[in-house]
């Protein structure tokens, strides 16, 4: 009688063979049912897919409505839309890294001058956008500047994260210290603020957004200036940029809170909410928390726009422009929702739902009803109107060198490093030089 | 005759026939030479895919001027050249080496401290020992935000403390020296676990006759450690600093969350550099020479390392 088992014995052959069988039979269970064919073209002929890659704004409400309006138009027109919001800084690894692969979203949301770094890379808009320029009475000048690379449109203005000074007006009548209108006044109220013990909060650090919108206009006030108006003959060592230098370090001693070498985007926000500072550059978005969270703070809070220095009065606003990648299949789906939520129905309502927060590049959008909500918003979009805003790399165009300037910090560190003693203000200013001897100097 | 028969029959068949060679997939698989082969094979791509290309890809970025979205021309050796005059790049070299050596001497120490307690008996031994692995295990974005909140120049709970005592708390991420040592304390923090345990597995091979006969002998606590401990742990250490200073060399998300390597590049590694340069700024081509440079230095660190092991096992 045999045993009732038999001991089970593979080869390796054996086993071998199963296992190419059994990954056959996978990979054919997940192959199509049906033979390959043209794909079936979308209603209209629109693609069907649109990935955008956004921002996540620290004023919730604007992305829940653009997102909103986005999907809308998107159920309309047979498109899936996806909206992606990332923190800003995440952005340029996101970027770098869809634009090495050729694939990733279709429409990006970036600052500055970004459509200079990825002229190559970026779809020619200039049609749709001078038909918006036209139909909404203009551009702003630091738009164009970024936007129209080499005469070309490669991305589509789109807002103003609009900054001011925000400040304590209780502090300041205390302090006996009224809205400075030039730089030597600033710098006077901040010595009279920080003996009063509420001094001025400014940040210094490596941070994307409050650094350089404070220390561009900084340097441009009192003169200096990084290159020429060719874009390209360095032009940091003046008298002028010395001046700017000492005067930062007597503001730094004299009137700036101790810390703001660390500080980043966030530190002044809370430094104010948490009523340590009287005065500081920032968005909307510290007034419109005080607004819901500390409605006596946002009481004897005010706005005021940029002081004046000897060269003039200058401001660096920071410009949101959106941009369709080469790669994308879906352009010209890309263009029309980008063109659609610029339009004034959709466009305004997103403005309103940011209650000042962001401002518009087109001068259509000047008398918007989100500015009549809160006078003390105004300066929001004051300090856009009377055409005070520059960009990296002014007086000439904010190419992708000056951007490389701008995003390795080497204005800000000018000061930085003076600020802090690691170098004299000659010796920050010959630093700074080499730096930009060797990003501009390169091919 | 009829046996005659078979035996001729028998020895016909015993003899052996020279059989057709055949190259039936089958029995070439039957062979360990090609077996063996075929089965590295999966790893073999996945290491070429994800390890060796990205590595000689790097290579070849670093040999040319590409920026992002555009290829670029050669330019041989000239991104490294151009960055050992860089005042940043310099800074950023000083930096590292800075960093790693200080970090990997304290985390040696404290490690071994560690591990040198936790081997003894005591009540909640288990819990302890998992406790003490905490920072390692806790996300390292995520502790290094309570970090800089503790670091924080306005609020800082360290100088909250210091002030209760009437001390003056300096601003850590703000004034030098302090950014890069409070970037030193917490790669300490974080690190420290990794080397006690790993330590403290190694203290649990040794045989404790060892330490018997020792204190028959009467050795110290200090001798014992001294000359039983450390020479039998010698492989452990020497492969937890290996793998220490390989980490800590291309620290990044630290620095990123920290200081982002300011204020005015004082906390930069050749990691945030190379992010700086090679991303944001769109320069890939010399953000790659910018990370290359790790490899050389850790090349040479692995080698000593890997030189000294091999000389205390002839040993």
């Amino acid at each position: 009688m045999g045993k009732p088992w038999r001991k089970v014995i593979i080869s390796r052959r054996e086993f071998l063979g199963g296992a190419l069988a059994g990954v056959g039979a996978l990979a054919a269970s997940c192959a199509p049912t049906q033979p390959a064919g043209p794909q079936a073209p979308a209603v209209q002929g629109r693609p069907t897919e649109l990935h955008v890659l956004r921002w996540s704004s620290f004023v919730a409400e604007m992305d829940k409505l653009i997102d909103t309006q986005m999907q809308e138009w998107g159920k309309k027109n047979n498109v899936n839309v996806k909206v992606e919001h990332i923190n800003a800084n995440d952005i340029p690894a996101r970027l770098a890294a869809a634009v090495q692969a050729k694939a990733g979203p279709d429409i990006v949301q970036f600052w500055d001058g970004w459509p200079w770094i990825y002229e190559d890379s970026l779809v020619d808009v200039s049609k749709e956008v001078e038909e918006l320029i036209k139909k909404l009475n203009g551009v702003y000048q630091d738009f164009e500047a970024y936007c129209k690379v080499n005469g070309v449109w490669r991305a589509f203005p789109y807002s103003y994260t609009s900054n001011t000074f925000i400040y304590r007006t209780d502090y300041f009548k205390e302090a006996g210290v009224a809205v400075p209108k030039t730089w030597d006044e600033f710098i006077e109220a901040g010595k009279k603020l920080k003996a009063y013990g509420k001094p001025i909060g400014q940040a210094l650090g490596h941070s994307f957004g409050d650094p350089p919108t404070f220390w561009y206009p900084w340097l441009w006030a009192w003169g200096g200036k990084e290159v020429l108006e060719d874009g390209k003959t360095v032009a940091i060592e003046s008298d002028a940029t010395l001046l700017a230098v000492e005067k930062a370090v007597e503001l730094f001693d004299t009137g700036l809170i101790e810390g703001v070498l660390s500080w980043d985007d966030s530190s002044n926000n809370r430094a104010y909410l948490a009523e340590q500072i009287s005065c500081t550059l920032n968005g909307a978005s510290i007034y419109f928390v005080a607004k819901r969270d500390y409605p006596k703070l946002a009481e004897v809070s005010d706005h005021f726009v940029h002081p004046r220095g000897p060269a003039g009065t200058f401001s660096y606003q920071l410009d949101w422009s959106v941009g369709i990648m080469a790669y994308s299949k879906n352009i010209q789906a890309a263009k029309d929702l980008i063109v659609h939520i610029l339009q004034p129905e959709q466009y305004s309502a997103w403005l309103q739902s940011g209650r000042g927060y962001e401002t518009g590049p087109y001068r259509y959008y000047d008398n918007d009803p989100v500015w009549r909500t809160d006078p003390k918003i105004l300066p929001f979009r004051d300090v856009v109107t009377n055409g005070t805003a520059r960009w990296p790399g002014w007086p000439g165009p904010p190419t992708a060198k000056a951007t490389q300037v701008r995003n390795n910090y080497i204005i800000v560190d000018l000061f930085a490093k003076a600020c802090s003693r690691e170098f004299k203000p000659r010796e920050a200013i010959k630093w700074a030089a080499g730096q930009l001897q060797q990003i501009y100097g390169r091919s | 005759m009829a046996k005659k028969g078979v035996l001729a029959e028998t020895s016909a068949v015993a003899v052996p026939k020279r059989l057709p060679r055949t190259f039936s997939p089958g029995i070439i698989l039957e062979r360990e030479q090609v077996l063996g082969y075929l089965l590295m094979l999966p790893a073999l791509a996945l290491l070429t895919v994800f390890v060796l290309y990205p590595f000689l890809y790097g290579i070849w970025l670093a040999l040319t001027d590409s920026r992002i979205g555009i290829p670029g021309q050669f330019v041989g050796l000239r991104n490294f050249l151009d960055l050992t005059q860089d005042s940043i790049f310099q800074q950023t070299f000083r930096n590292t080496f800075l960093y790693t050596g200080v970090t990997t001497v304290f985390k040696l120490i404290f490690g071994l401290a560690i591990a040198a307690l936790l081997n003894n008996k005591f009540p909640l031994k288990r819990f302890v020992r998992a406790a003490v692995l905490l920072p390692w295990i806790v996300p390292t974005v995520l502790s290094a935000l309570a970090w800089l909140w503790m670091f924080d120049s306005t609020f800082s709970v360290v100088n909250w403390v210091l002030a209760r005592f009437g001390i003056k708390g300096p601003v850590w991420l703000g004034n030098n020296p302090w950014p890069m040592i409070s970037l030193m304390v917490v790669n300490i923090w974080r690190g420290t676990p990794f080397y006690a345990i790993s330590f403290l597995a190694g203290m649990q091979t040794i045989n404790q006759e060892l330490y018997e006969a020792a204190a028959i002998d009467g050795a110290s606590r200090w001798q014992m450690f001294r000359h039983i401990t450390l020479p039998l742990l010698k492989p452990v250490i020497t492969i937890v600093l290996l793998l220490s200073v390989i980490l800590t060399f291309s620290d990044f998300q630290l620095i990123y969350v920290l200081t982002r390597g300011g204020p005015a590049n004082s906390t930069h590694l050749f990691a945030t550099l190379a992010y700086q340069v090679g991303l944001p700024s769109g320069e890939i081509g010399r953000g790659a020479a910018i990370s290359l440079f790790i490899f050389p230095a850790l090349c040479i660190t692995v080698f000593l390392t890997l030189w000294y092991m091999r000389r205390q096992e002839l040993d």
